[in-house]
Formats: C-alpha cells, sequence, structure tokens
C-alpha cells in the first residue's frame, strides 16, 4: 500500500511537473518591476516573476539607440532583465515586449531621465560669427546642458548666456525648454569683436565671438591732389575719398570697393578704381594728354555716392614747330615743350595724317624721343608729286601746305 | 657529357646585353612612355592583389583591361624590394628572354648555332629591341614576344613529330605569352606561326622529295593534309587558351566595348610629311637592318621560308603606317585607328634578326667575305665590316641616347612634396589634377591613395567628357589643340561634378586658363610645383561606385597567370638544365635536318644590295638638300620673317636677332630686353600656329609686309597681324627694327598700400574636422539682375551680382534651365566671363554658356584646328521656359588686383579703343575686360570678354581695340530673380536685410552710351590676371 502511495506520489508530481512545464502562459507572468522612472547611469533590471517556475523569455527593447532583444536570466519563478549598459545611460522612453516562445505575453514601458548627480556638461553652438552693426541683426547662442553622459537636462533648467562688448557685459538667464537654451543677441551700433559664453550649474563653456562688421557705406565726399595741373599724358593725378562710414559712424570694411567714374567733354566715361583702407580709398589717374575737364564721381555700387567733382588740366603746348627735311622726306615734328619750356617727357604720341588730293592716305603714329618725332616718307612708297599732311600731338593740329615731292622712278 | 660546347656568341651576347641594357636601364626606363604606367599597375596588384578596381584614375576603372602578368610579376618583386626593384628585375629578366628567344628561333630558321649565336649578338643591339624597351618601355611586349619566339621552336616540333611533349611545351609557354600581352599572340598566330606552319609542311613535303624545288603545290596541300590533324590540335589549344588564360580581359572587353574616339598615334602619320613620327616609328626600329633589307626578302623568299617572306612584306607594309594608304586598305577603318602601327615594324625588324644574324655571319667569316674579297679585295672587305659594325653600334647608341638630347617628358619630378600635400589636411578627400607631369603622373598614383579624373592608361576612361575626345590625358592637354584645352576647361570650369579641389600645375601655360576659371594658387611647392585650390567643392563621398565583377573572375584573374609561369617552368625547367649545363647529350631536334650550307654567295645579290645602299644614300641626300632649302632664311622677305617668328616662338633671341638688319646697330641685349619686357598671353603663353606673309608694299630693296599670325594661347586662339619692313643687303634680306615704346613711367619709386587678408583655417591643431567655430561664414552675395537670354539660336544666362559682405569672396555662379514641365534641360557654370575674386561691395557681370560635352554625337564635326574659346553649346531642343541661379560665396584671401585704369576711350565705328594704365605695383599679365551690353532702357542683354593680348606694366599703358558685337538677333526671354539662390538662401531675404534701400538710379549711371547695333550702353569691367606675383 505505501508503495502504491508512493507511486502515486509520484505519478502526481510527474503530472504536476508536466502540468506546470506546459501551462506556463501569459496569465502567469507578472513585472515585478515597478519603477517606471531610471537614472541614466544606473544599472536597469527589469523582473517579472510567476506563481512557478518560469520558462526563459526575450524581452524586445525600444529604445533611442534602436531596437534589441534582450536575453533573461531565470532564477526559479523569477525572470530578470539586464538593460544593456549603453541603453542605460541615455535618456528616453523605452517600450518593453516580452517575449515567449514568439508571442508577445507582455507590454510596458519605462523612462530614463538625465543623472543630475554627474557633473554638468555645456555645448554650445553661436552664429553667424560675423554680423553687421545695428539693431536689425543679431547672433543666436544655443546652450545645450547635459550630465555626464551627454543627455540633455530636463527643460527648466537655468543656464547664464553672458555676453561682453566693450565695456558692457550683459548676463541673461534662460531656461532650458525642448533641452536648449537660447538667445537672440542683437548687434550693437559700433563694429568690434563680441564675446559671448555660457554657463550651467558649474559647467562652464569656452569663449565664443562674433564679429560686428560695418554696415554699407553712406554718402562721402571725394579730393583729388596732382603734382601739376598740365594734360602731359604722364603725371598721375590722385583721387581720393573722405572716410567713408556706415549710418553709425563705423569705417566701412576696409578692401570696400570704390569706383571712380571720370566724365570726360566728350562724355566719355573712364574708370579708375580702389580699396578702402581704413576707410578712405586711393585711386589714381593718368593726366589726359589734351587739354580736358574730368568729371569724377565715386560710387560704393548701389549704395552710397559722392557728390561730382571737376578737374581741369591745362594744354601743355599751344603751338609746336615742324620742318621737312631731305628733300621733303624727313618730317621732324618738335622740339614739343612743355610749361617751363623744357622738352616733353618721351613718349608723347604724334599723329601725321598723310593726304594727297584731299584724300586720306595713311595715318602714321610716332611716340616722341627727346622732344622730336621723325617721320620717314620712303620714295618707294609715296611716289606722288605732291602731299599734304596734318599733324596732331598734346591735343594740338596743324595742317601743312600741300608740299611738292620729285619724281620717283 | 656532351660533345657539344657552349655557343661563346650567345653568352657573349648574354652578358653584353645585361651589362649593355642592365646598366642603361637605370637611366632610362623611368623617362620611357609606358614603365611608370606598369609600375603603377605592378602597385594595385601589390596591394589588393583580387580586387580588379582601381579608384586612383578616371573616376575608378578596372584593370581587367590590361593582361595582368607583367604587373603581377613586379607586384610580387615589389614586395622583396619595393616597386623600382620590381620594375628592373622584370626587365632584366626581359633582356634575357629577348637575346635567348632570338637565339632558339634562328635555331629553328637556320639550323646552324654559330648563326643563332651571331643572331642573338645583333639582336642586343638591334635598335627596335634598343627602342622598345629603352624609349617606349613596353615590357610586356617585350616578354610577349620573348616567350613567343622561345615558344616557336616546340610548335614545330610538335608539328613534325607529333611528340605530347612539345605540345605541352608550346602550350605552357604560349600560356605565358598571353597572360603578359594579349596583341603578341593574337597578331603573332597570324605572322609568326602561320608561316611557321608553312614552313613545318614545306620540311615534311622535302622529305619526300631530294630538294625543295621539287616540291610542287600537291605535294604541299596533300602534307598539309597529314599533318592537319596536329595542326588542328595545336590552333584548337590555342584558341581555348587564349580565351581561358586572360578570360576576364575578354568578359571585360564585352561588358566595356573601346567606344572612344580613337587617339591619333604618331604611327599612323604620313611619314614623309610627319618626319618625326617617320624617325620613331620607322627609320629607328628599322635602323641599320634596312640597309640589309633586300638580303632579308631574298632569303625569306627561297623556297622553304615562303611563308615567313609572306608575312614579313605584310609587316613592312603595314608598318608605314598612314604613309601608303595600303594598312588602312588591308586593317579596315577600326583596326586602323585602334591598333598601334609601330608594332608591325617591331616584328618584322624582330623577324629579320635570324637573317641579319646569317648575314652578319656570312660577311664576317662566311662566303659573302670571300665573295667580296675575290671581289673588291681585302681592304674594302675590312672597310666594309667595319663600317657596318660601327654604323650598328652608333645606331644602337643613338636610339638609347636619344631621349637624353630630346627628352620625351618633363624634368624627372620629386613627388614626394606632392604625397606629403595629399597626406596632410585631409587634402586626399578630394580629386586632384595633374598638369604638365608627362608620365611620371603615374608615378603620383602609385604613391598617394587620393585620386584623379585623369589617368594615364587611356583605354579604361569612362568620363563622356575623356572618351568623346582624342586625348589621352589632361595632363598634356596643351598638345592635342582644341580638343585637349576644350577638355580640361571643362573639368576646370565644372570642377564640383568630379570632386576636384586641387591641381599641380608643372607648366605655366595653363596658370591663365585656371585663373579664369575661377581657381587660385595655393602655395608653390619644394618641388617648384604650384598648387591651385577651387573653393566649394564637395569632398569625395564615403563610398565611391564601383563595377563589381563576380568572384570567380577575380579568382582567375589572381591566379591563373602566376600560375601559367610556375607551369611553364615545371614544364621546360628540365630541357632548360639540360641544354644549358649540357648535362645530357639530347637529340638534335628536327630542324636541324635542313641546315643551309653557305657556299656560294650569290654575286647578283651583292650588286642588288650595292644598288639598294645607293639609292638609300640618294635618299638621304636628297632629304638634306630639301631640309637645307626649306630652311634657307633670308632669300626671301617672306622667308625672313616667318623664321623671324620661328626662331621667337622657339625663344631662340640670337637666331631671331640675326635677321635683324646689321645696320640698324640693334644690339643682341638691347633686342632681348626689348623683346623679353613685354609680358602677356601671347609673349608669354602662346604657342605659333600658323603665319601667313602677305606683301604691302615691294620693291627691289625693300618691302612692307603683314605678318598674319595665329597663335594658341590656353584662353583663345588669337590672330595678330604684325607690319613690318624688310630690307636686302648684300643679297640677303632683314628685318627693320620695330619701334619700341618710348613711353616713360611718372615715377621712379612709388608705394602701394593694400589690403591683404589671411585665413587661418583650422586654429587648433587637430586630426579631426574643422571645429565649428573655426568655419567661416559665407560671404553674403546679391544677385542684382538675372536674364535668360537667346542669342545666336544658343540660350544662356546673363546677370550682375554683388558682394555684400565686408570679407572678399570667392564666387560660383551656376546655373539650370528647365522646361515648362519644370524639367532639368542643362546645367553648367560661368567660365571666364565673370569676375571670380571679388572685393567686398564689388560688382561683376557673368554669362552661363550651356556647354555639351564636346563633340560627344558623332555627327557633329569636329573642328580640325584648334580654338579653346570655341564649345559645342549645348543643344536644347525645347524652349526653356525657367531657370534658376545656385549662386555660392566663399571668402577668398587672393587675386583682387583693382589698379588698373581705363584712362582713355574711344567709341568709333562699332570699336572701344580705350588705354590701360596699371597705377599698382604688379605687372598685369593678362587684363581680361567684361564688356556688359545693355538696350536703351538700361536693361543688361549680354555679356561678353575680351583678353587683351598684351599685359600692362607697372605705371605703363596698354592699348586695346574691342569690336563692339551685332547683338540685332540677341533678346531677352525671361528676366527673373525668382529662383536666384546664395548659399543656399533665396536671393533676396538676406540682401534686403543688408541693403535696405538700393540705389537702383547709381547703378544705371555707371552705364557708356554707344550707338550700338541693337544695344545702347556699355559697362566695362576689368579682371586682371597676375602671372608672377611678387
Amino acid at each position: 500500500m505505501k508503495k502504491i502511495a508512493v507511486i502515486l506520489l509520484c505519478i502526481c508530481c510527474l503530472v504536476v511537473f508536466a502540468v506546470v512545464k506546459t501551462t506556463n502562459t501569459a496569465a502567469t507572468i507578472k513585472l515585478d518591476t515597478s519603477q517606471k522612472k531610471f537614472t541614466a547611469g544606473t544599472p536597469i533590471l527589469i523582473q517579472f516573476s510567476s506563481l512557478r517556475v518560469v520558462k526563459n523569455a526575450d524581452l524586445f527593447l525600444i529604445h533611442s539607440y534602436g531596437k534589441t532583444i534582450v536575453k533573461g536570466k531565470v532564477d526559479k519563478n523569477k525572470l530578470r532583465f539586464s538593460i544593456p549598459e549603453l541603453y542605460a545611460k541615455k535618456t528616453g522612453t523605452v517600450s518593453w515586449y516580452l517575449i515567449q516562445d514568439r508571442k508577445n505575453i507582455a507590454a510596458g514601458q519605462f523612462e530614463i531621465v538625465p543623472n543630475d548627480a554627474t557633473p554638468t556638461l555645456i555645448e554650445n553652438y553661436l552664429g553667424p560669427t560675423t554680423i553687421l552693426t545695428g539693431q536689425d541683426h543679431y547672433t543666436m547662442m544655443v546652450a545645450i546642458p547635459t550630465d555626464s553622459y551627454d543627455n540633455p537636462k530636463t527643460d527648466n533648467t537655468t543656464v547664464f548666456i553672458k555676453d561682453q562688448f566693450l565695456d558692457d557685459i550683459t548676463v541673461t538667464t534662460k531656461k532650458t525648454a525642448d533641452f536648449i537654451a537660447w538667445k537672440n543677441i542683437y548687434s550693437r551700433t559700433a563694429s568690434g569683436k563680441m564675446l559671448i559664453s555660457t554657463q550651467c550649474n558649474t559647467a562652464l563653456s569656452k569663449e565664443f565671438e562674433t564679429d560686428i562688421t560695418p554696415s554699407i557705406a553712406t554718402n562721402f565726399t571725394i579730393d583729388y591732389a596732382r603734382n601739376h595741373q598740365f594734360a602731359d599724358g604722364n603725371q598721375i593725378t590722385r583721387l581720393r575719398t573722405s572716410v567713408i562710414k556706415d549710418q553709425f559712424g563705423n569705417l566701412v570694411g576696409d578692401g570696400t570697393l570704390v569706383t571712380f567714374q571720370v566724365t570726360t567733354k566728350n562724355n566719355i566715361f573712364l574708370k579708375t578704381f580702389a580699396a578702402t583702407i581704413n576707410g578712405v580709398a586711393i585711386a589714381q589717374l593718368l593726366h589726359p594728354d589734351h587739354q580736358e575737364i574730368y568729371t569724377v564721381k565715386a560710387y560704393v555700387t548701389g549704395m552710397a555716392e559722392s557728390k561730382p567733382i571737376q578737374i581741369a588740366y591745362q594744354a601743355l603746348i599751344r603751338d609746336f614747330p615742324y620742318q621737312f627735311l631731305e628733300k621733303n622726306r624727313k618730317i621732324v615734328v618738335g622740339p614739343l615743350t612743355s610749361f617751363m619750356n623744357q622738352i616733353v617727357p618721351d613718349g608723347i604720341k604724334v599723329e601725321l595724317k598723310i593726304f594727297h588730293k584731299n584724300k586720306l592716305i595713311e595715318t602714321k603714329i610716332v611716340e616722341s624721343a627727346k622732344g622730336l618725332a621723325t617721320f620717314i616718307l620712303l620714295p618707294p612708297f609715296y611716289k606722288q608729286s605732291a602731299y599734304q599732311f596734318e599733324i596732331t600731338t598734346l591735343g594740338v593740329t596743324k595742317k601743312t601746305e600741300t608740299i611738292p615731292y620729285e619724281n620717283y622712278q | 657529357m656532351s660533345t657539344e660546347k657552349s655557343n661563346k656568341y650567345l653568352i657573349a651576347a648574354l652578358l653584353i646585353g645585361v651589362v649593355f641594357h642592365g646598366s642603361a636601364i637605370f637611366f632610362t626606363l623611368e623617362s620611357t612612355y609606358d614603365a611608370l604606367i606598369h609600375m603603377f599597375f605592378a602597385n594595385h596588384y601589390a596591394t589588393s592583389w583580387f580586387e580588379p578596381w582601381n579608384y586612383s584614375w578616371y573616376t575608378g576603372f578596372t584593370v581587367m583591361g590590361y593582361p595582368p602578368l607583367v604587373h603581377q610579376a613586379i607586384g610580387l618583386l615589389s614586395l622583396l624590394g619595393g616597386l623600382k626593384f620590381g620594375l628592373f628585375t622584370v626587365a632584366i629578366i626581359g633582356i634575357l628572354l629577348f637575346i635567348t628567344g632570338v637565339y632558339r628561333y634562328t635555331l629553328l630558321i637556320t639550323a646552324d648555332r654559330t648563326v643563332a649565336g651571331y643572331a642573338a649578338l645583333v639582336a642586343v643591339f638591334s635598335s627596335s629591341f634598343v627602342e622598345t624597351l629603352h624609349i617606349f618601355g613596353q615590357l610586356p611586349s617585350i616578354v610577349g614576344v620573348s616567350i613567343l619566339m622561345h615558344c616557336m621552336p616546340e610548335i614545330y616540333l610538335w608539328i613534325k613529330t607529333g611528340k605530347i611533349k612539345n605540345l605541352l611545351s608550346a602550350f605552357s609557354l604560349l600560356a605565358v605569352t598571353i597572360c603578359s600581352h594579349h596583341v603578341t599572340p593574337i597578331f603573332g598566330m597570324v605572322f609568326f606561326i602561320f608561316p611557321l606552319i608553312g614552313t613545318v609542311v614545306m620540311d615534311v613535303s622535302r622529305e619526300k622529295v631530294n630538294s625543295y624545288k621539287e616540291i610542287r603545290f600537291k605535294l604541299f596541300v596533300q602534307t598539309l593534309f597529314k599533318l592537319l590533324k596536329r595542326i588542328i590540335i595545336f590552333g584548337a589549344g590555342s584558341l581555348v587558351l587564349i580565351v581561358f588564360c586572360i578570360f576576364p580581359y575578354w568578359v571585360n572587353s564585352k561588358a566595356n566595348p573601346i567606344t572612344q574616339v580613337p587617339i591619333p598615334h604618331g604611327s599612323r602619320d604620313n611619314f614623309l610629311e610627319v618626319t618625326s613620327s617617320g624617325l620613331m616609328f620607322f627609320v629607328i626600329p628599322w635602323g641599320i637592318l634596312f640597309f640589309i633589307l633586300p638580303y632579308v626578302f631574298y632569303r625569306y623568299f627561297s623556297k622553304r621560308y615562303i611563308c615567313f617572306g609572306l608575312s614579313i612584306t605584310l609587316l613592312t607594309i603595314l608598318g608605314t603606317g598612314g604613309t601608303t594608304p595600303i594598312p588602312l586598305k588591308v586593317l579596315g577603318e577600326n583596326a586602323f585607328n585602334i591598333l598601334t602601327l609601330d608594332r608591325f615594324t617591331l616584328w618584322a625588324s624582330i623577324m629579320s634578326l635570324p637573317m641579319s644574324g646569317e648575314f652578319v655571319y656570312r660577311l664576317i667569316e662566311g662566303d659573302l667575305k670571300t665573295a667580296i674579297q675575290n671581289k673588291f679585295g681585302n681592304i674594302y672587305h675590312r672597310i666594309l665590316g667595319a663600317a657596318f659594325a660601327g654604323s650598328f653600334l652608333f645606331f644602337a647608341s643613338f636610339t638609347i641616347t636619344l631621349g637624353y638630347f630630346r627628352p620625351f617628358q618633363p624634368q624627372k619630378i620629386n613627388t614626394l612634396p606632392l604625397v606629403n600635400f595629399l597626406n596632410q589636411d585631409q587634402h586626399d578627400q578630394w580629386r586632384y589634377l595633374p598638369l604638365g607631369f608627362g608620365d611620371q603622373m603615374a608615378t603620383l598614383s602609385s604613391q598617394t591613395n587620393a585620386k584623379t579624373v585623369d589617368g594615364n592608361y587611356h583605354s579604361a576612361r569612362r568620363l563622356p567628357e575623356l572618351t568623346s575626345r582624342a586625348i589621352e590625358r589632361l595632363e598634356n592637354s596643351k598638345f592635342r589643340g582644341m580638343e585637349g584645352i576644350g577638355s580640361l576647361q571643362q573639368f576646370l570650369t565644372v570642377p564640383e561634378k568630379y570632386n576636384l579641389k586641387y591641381v599641380f600645375s608643372n607648366d605655366k601655360f595653363y596658370d591663365p586658363i585656371l585663373y579664369f576659371c575661377g581657381w587660385h594658387r595655393l602655395s608653390q611647392l619644394e618641388n617648384g610645383i604650384m598648387v591651385w585650390e577651387r573653393l566649394n567643392i564637395a569632398p569625395l563621398p564615403k563610398v565611391l561606385p564601383k563595377d563589381e565583377v563576380p568572384v570567380y573572375l577575380k579568382l582567375m584573374w589572381g591566379i591563373i597567370p602566376i600560375l601559367t609561369i610556375i607551369i611553364a617552368f615545371m614544364v621546360n625547367v628540365q630541357s632548360i638544365f639540360f641544354k644549358a649545363l649540357k648535362l645530357k647529350e639530347e637529340p638534335k631536334p628536327d630542324f636541324f635536318k635542313f641546315k643551309v650550307s653557305y657556299t656560294r654567295f650569290p654575286l647578283k645579290l651583292i650588286s642588288v644590295l650595292h644598288l639598294w645602299v645607293l639609292i638609300l644614300f640618294i635618299i638621304m641626300a636628297f632629304g638634306g638638300y630639301k631640309t637645307y632649302v626649306a630652311n634657307a632664311t633670308q632669300i626671301s622677305p617672306e622667308n625672313v620673317v616667318k623664321s623671324y617668328y620661328d626662331a621667337l616662338d622657339f625663344k631662340f633671341y640670337e637666331k631671331a636677332h640675326s635677321f635683324i638688319d646689321p645696320r640698324s646697330k640693334l644690339s643682341i641685349s638691347q633686342f632681348m630686353l626689348e623683346t623679353s619686357v613685354a609680358d602677356g598671353i601671347l609673349n608669354s603663353y602662346a604657342k605659333l600656329d600658323a603665319i601667313e606673309i602677305q606683301i604691302v608694299k615691294k620693291t627691289d630693296q625693300r618691302t612692307t609686309l603683314v605678318a598674319k599670325t595665329k597663335w594658341i594661347t590656353p584662353l583663345e586662339i588669337i590672330n595678330k597681324d604684325y607690319y613690318h619692313e624688310t630690307i636686302k643687303r648684300n643679297g640677303k634680306w632683314f628685318i627693320l627694327p620695330q619701334k619700341t615704346p618710348l613711353d616713360i613711367p611718372p615715377d621712379q619709386f612709388l608705394s602701394s598700400n593694400l589690403t591683404e587678408y589671411y585665413k587661418q583655417g583650422r586654429r587648433k591643431i587637430t586630426t579631426q574636422q574643422t571645429y565649428h567655430e573655426d568655419v567661416l561664414k559665407q560671404p553674403e552675395l546679391e544677385i542684382l539682375s538675372a536674364k535668360l537670354i537667346q542669342y545666336n539660336n544658343e540660350y544662356m544666362i546673363v546677370g550682375e551680382l554683388q558682394n555684400l559682405d565686408n570679407s572678399p569672396a570667392d564666387v560660383i555662379v551656376k546655373s539650370t534651365l528647365y522646361n515648362k514641365y519644370d524639367k532639368e534641360l542643362a546645367t553648367f557654370n560661368a567660365k571666364d566671363a565673370i569676375k571670380h575674386k571679388i572685393l567686398p561691395k564689388e560688382t561683376t557681370s557673368f554669362k552661363v554658356n550651356f556647354e555639351e560635352i564636346s563633340w560627344l554625337k558623332k555627327e557633329v564635326n569636329k573642328p580640325t584646328t584648334f580654338n579653346p574659346n570655341e564649345y559645342t553649346p549645348k543643344n536644347i531642343a525645347e524652349t526653356p521656359s525657367n531657370f534658376d541661379i545656385q549662386s555660392a560665396g566663399n571668402v577668398a584671401i587672393t587675386d583682387f588686383y583693382i589698379q588698373v585704369a581705363l584712362s582713355d576711350l574711344v567709341v568709333e565705328n562699332n570699336h572701344l579703343k580705350g588705354t590701360l594704365f596699371n597705377y599698382g605695383i604688379q605687372e598685369v599679365t593678362v587684363p581680361e575686360l567684361i564688356v556688359s551690353y545693355y538696350t536703351k532702357e538700361k536693361e543688361l542683354l549680354y555679356v561678353d570678354h575680351y583678353f587683351v593680348r598684351e599685359g600692362v606694366r607697372v605705371q605703363r599703358k596698354q592699348y586695346f581695340d574691342y569690336k563692339l558685337l551685332d547683338l540685332t538677333n540677341c533678346k531677352i526671354i525671361l528676366s527673373s530673380l525668382e529662383n536666384c539662390f546664395v548659399n543656399g538662401l533665396p536671393n533676396k531675404d538676406l540682401a534686403q536685410t543688408i541693403v535696405p534701400n538700393r540705389n537702383k538710379v547709381m547703378e544705371k549711371e555707371l552705364l557708356q552710351k554707344v550707338n550700338g547695333k541693337g544695344f545702347s550702353y556699355v559697362k566695362i569691367e576689368l579682371n586682371n590676371y597676375i602671372g608672377n606675383p611678387k
């Protein structure tokens, strides 16, 4: 009998064991971990328990780093899951699904919050790094305070945003919203360098900088300087702007291009260019080689301009001599003398127009050397018996008589 | 032990060969055309044996386009002692193989060991071999043909005796040939092996009768049929080998067929017209052998060798290239344009080596000696022998030193600074482009991981920009005229398409085009190479596309070639040892039965040879005379002017000066001073292309004439007329010196103040990406106007923009045209009709031409002459109805020379004649005028550019004469600023905050009133290129 009882008991045990083995359904498992918030960087353990011995299962995690499956550890009727360390350091909502035998038997979620116990760090972005003077322009400082695991702090964390410009230091208190604290730092009316930094708890940022550069130029005046007033085609006239400033009185940026437009008597536009240094642009212009009145106006295209000024150039000569030599085959123009009766600098253009019976045959151009310009009419090429000439130099034109020539065979 | 003695001639040939070539290659091989390319390929195999894809060239290409054996061999050896060790070792092996190959081939042909020894000696100094090795550096070709020669006796013996041993040996050697060079076995089949089979058949027939004379065609055919089985077995086997051994090559050829435009090659020229090609591809390869050509032909046309006779005749004719129309007809247009025909001459000369050896043998110790001595006496024979030997040696040394006297490559470049440059600061994340490097670009490529858009193996080119053009490399594009520079300009104008950021310029010629395409100099490296940079280029993506091939092809490619060497070695090693060490008495091969006895040299042949040599001398003398007459410089006014310009073009100032009238007392130093003071596009960057002389006035003693010259410059083609007076003195014509400008600058000493800029780059020394705060803000630009215009049936975008920022800007303008469904029609960048570097508040006009990838379509006629300024406008079939402009500014720090004034201007006869005056302290090399045309409402209509021919020196004037365009058929289709973007943001958004109240009237005040055709106002802007910044 006793034997029978033992056998029955054994059978019962087996049955029970078998039942336990096979009836391990979802309803029997429950979540032990009641904690819904974990601090980043601390170990996170999710525990399930059942009335009976549990069968192993997987925990499927959806985390901001991605999705993964964690294998559980069975300890009798307890089932434990340890969240990977990497995931446990990152804040955010984590959803989990308990999967057993390819069936989803439980689900839930918890949150990982920043670890305020760790030292605070701060990440900053500033831009643009150059702005113009004035009230409308600003640069934006963005600060992201984080814990040591690079998790942004919870909203409403206090951040100090500080900026310095000249003697003026401003500290603003900002609360983070959506992870960031930010401030638009408006430009000033003076140009210069603005330094900006931030602070959160004990965390300090490095020094950031924004250059406040001058706004566009305002109207200016121009002036000129020259060695003499004569149109010698050789000397240089310097055109100079006043100190060009923006509307707040700052010097315009170095290198600002100024175009000087020169209008001649004949309404021809000549040009010379210069870039500013300390607000002043100095351009140079060659003297004309004939009597001329230049009207000069300077522009910073589309933005600023000067009032026009006039520069008059006096004729270098009123008259010049010329002579015919070697049976009229050689024409020597000059000596061309200048305002003090000195010989003109070499390279003065002398133009000779050759006419035969009032018809222009050829134009020859020669540059003067030592005040003289020589034209040679070789007999083989100029076979006619008479020519007339027109000589032009330094804005003066002279017409000769009709000159007879020996016949050429 | 064998009774046969070692062949002392062969041993001498090998010793001399190794000493002579082995020491010379150290001075020649690296400046040959091909050796460095082989080294680059070898480097590829050494670093990635099984991966056929190479990113270094052409935006990636597959090395399966060239048989790998030689490259792999160099690559393997490089693991022992570096790439150069590998290269030289393989070259020395090639020399040994060639000499022994010639020996074995001659032995097969003549069956005389002494003759074969002589042939080996001749082979050492044969100019075709010297040229192939020391000038062309074609190692695979040499190895291929050498192994083929080794293979021939085995083929002969297989067909003759049917021994499997010989067949195996033949196949093993043939496989090595195939893996070394694909063209050699294919054409070698036709030109070497077919005649060889013919000879075997002839020999077998001969055994049936008593003499060669008795062989009739019927007998020949009967024998052929008898041997047909062996021939077919061999033929089929070789075919299988050719396909199998380099199977990946064939797969690749099918997948990437060579659809490119043929590249001109000197071997296809008419050698009489292009004498330099004649020298390189005909005279040198033949060399002294050409003098005994009648003997070679006489021998090969004897009955036994008749098939070789036909073969060598065909080879000789094909080798003449474009001189006669026959090669073109025989090969057909396609093959003619793909093959380089010099290889035919090479093979013809190699084929003549046995007969030359025989000739030398007979001349020195055989019947020819006796015949000459009997007929002309001992002394004549000695002189003849000495002259022959002397000229033979002279020709060999002439060929080997040709590269020394006439360099084929730029001076050797020290690549280390370039490699360092590419390695630092992540410069290798962009592509680079070398210019003026010659084949040394391959050396650079094998030393760096950085990639280039160019390459040096033109069959592998992939970009349509390259394959549609007959240019082998961008690097030497100036030698390819119009197509070369046109292609280069496209790469330089739209470099972002290829992630091309750096250009290494070893040739000043390209500097102006780089500048005007928006590039700037970065720094000059220690080796003198200038680095040019272009801003706003994105780095290469991390993953680059490649053509994947199946693994089995990769394995075949990596394993089979080396395997063929191992097999060939195992199959032949026994016989090599026995032969070399004479360990065992070997039966004489069958061809020894057909030895010719040299008893009576035909006297007729001696006469024919003398006559032939005489004819050659007459031709040479005639050629010499012609050259002299063509170069008689002072017999007419035209000639003297032409010679004067030729001399100036080559910078032979002394020669040019000798044409100047001696009575003018112009000293050479004064002359040189006057010619060299003037800088400018014509004086510094131009190459004379054509000159035509027209006489204006003429007498017996004096003439005025105009030289109509045509100059090639990197920017455009320039036609310029020069007037000259010439005078006759003592029966010779001279040029009267030109008058030099007498203009005196006003100041002796001057100072200048300029704003200079500097960018720090990364302020912290780090290998990481540039820190956020070190990235400079992009300068703000504003597009002031933008118009889509149609001019001469071409659509263009013109407009004006201004730099609103306080920092100077480098400006890139990219425009895209769309049809009414917003489908993209064309896109391109502004090239040279824009000022790329602008100062704060500076404005520039711009024009975007939409260029087609030039000559992509075959039907479009290619211009025959070069004009870099010409391009193929994109054929836009649909009418564009909209456009956008993406402009980008980046902080620039150099190239803002604005100190040039427009100091005089005359508008007459539809010309703008003006004077530029340089008031700064830099010499302007190429001043560019950007001329904008406006309608009578002062609306922008068109933008044109003009490069002033001469530079402007400091405080001097320069005159220009610009012809205004006829714009009656230019119309504005759309004028809109709607789709204009600056640095990725809408144009207006930021501009409005910077310039809220733009003064539009002021801009209009700057326009010059003219009475033009289709326009009423113009505006002139200046863009100054400084060639040598001080």
